[in-house]
């Protein structure tokens, strides 16, 4: 598919559910766990992204996982924990993902 | 001040804080070699930060243009609930203040008018107001990022700003040990197919993560 036409329909798409909902009447309202469901999606569409890049298990090319990526990706999680701030997060990951670099 | 301005007063803080992601998605166009002119325009045709980043990523690895429309529309499912707290505001409109309000209808917006919705009545002006200011920001700061990742050396990784950025937001979500216990499935899915062409790893962790939540949340109802 032509990359301008699949941005087109992302955008067409995410326009329609901003707009259809209000118009949906009751429907969420009789449908509560539809809603509840929902909620989560974001959640595992970012730890099914990230997950391959840290865990990366790639035994066929005898890829080794990459020491520097998984130690700052811990930092990056104890910094959000701890400080509730994805920017100082990820400037913690990039950084410490630099400076161990040179160590590995 | 007129109800524009108050928008624009609500917004501008949250605006500005969106202000660094922009530049990472701008500046991360050229590690991901995304043609500039298509990758900006997500800013516009899309506008919606964490689908696009997922859009771009995922482009960049080379998945199917299916597998992205599928994760970036899963992703914006979230939109549903702020529309349907506006319900209210978004009655009082005409059909082409509605349009304009949902597109204009992000987590930062929605964040600020339902701020002053709990003030005083929110109008169309003081809607477009917050609206438009965190636009202008988003797009400003996406094209910044892009002239700003022309001119860094490759030798900064950018293109790992976005796992690491990924990864943040992924750690804010988790909230309870159901999301804790999904988001660990839809990783372990997610890794443990990867030998999968076409990046299908993310659809199928999605779906795994999603089925455990929900045997989850019904074995709690059981309890």
């Amino acid at each position: 598919m032509n990359d301008w036409l699949m941005i087109g329909l992302i955008g067409l798409g995410t326009f329609l559910i901003r707009f259809l909902p209000v118009f949906s009447g009751k429907f969420f309202d009789r449908n509560p766990e539809l809603l509840e469901g929902m909620k989560i999606l974001p959640c595992l569409i970012f730890a099914a992204l990230v997950a391959p890049t840290f865990f990366n298990f790639n035994h066929a090319q005898g890829a080794p996982l990459d020491k520097a990526l998984l130690i700052a990706g811990v930092l990056t999680v104890i910094i959000a924990r701890k400080k509730k701030s994805v920017i100082l997060a990820t400037a913690t990951g990039m950084g410490s993902y630099l400076l161990l670099l040179q160590i590995f | 001040m007129n109800d524009f301005m108050k928008g624009v007063r609500q917004e501008l803080p949250l605006a500005l804080s969106a202000i660094p992601f922009g530049l990472i998605l701008g500046g991360s166009l050229k590690a991901w070699n995304i043609p500039f002119l298509l990758g900006a325009s997500t800013s516009f045709i899309i506008f919606a930060g964490s689908s696009q980043f997922i859009v771009l990523q995922m482009m960049a690895v080379g998945a199917p243009a299916l597998a992205i429309i599928f994760a970036a529309l899963a992703t914006n499912l979230r939109h549903i609930f702020y529309t349907l707290k506006l319900i209210p505001y978004f009655n009082r409109l005409t059909l082409p203040q509605k349009v304009s309000s949902a597109y204009l209808l992000t987590d930062e917006c929605f964040a600020a008018v339902h701020e002053m919705e709990k003030k005083e009545p929110l109008t169309f002006h003081m809607y477009v107001g917050a609206g438009l200011t965190l636009w202008a920001v988003w797009n400003t700061s996406t094209l910044l990022g892009y002239a700003l990742g022309n001119v860094l050396p490759a030798s900064l990784h950018l293109e790992k700003t976005i796992d690491f950025l990924f990864l943040a937001i992924l750690a804010l979500q988790i909230q309870n040990r159901s999301t804790l216990m999904s988001a660990l499935f839809a990783a372990f899915a997610s890794v443990t197919t990867s030998f999968l062409p076409y990046k299908m790893n993310i659809i199928v962790g999605l779906l795994f993560g999603f089925v455990a939540q929900r045997l989850w949340q019904r074995g709690r109802k059981h309890e």
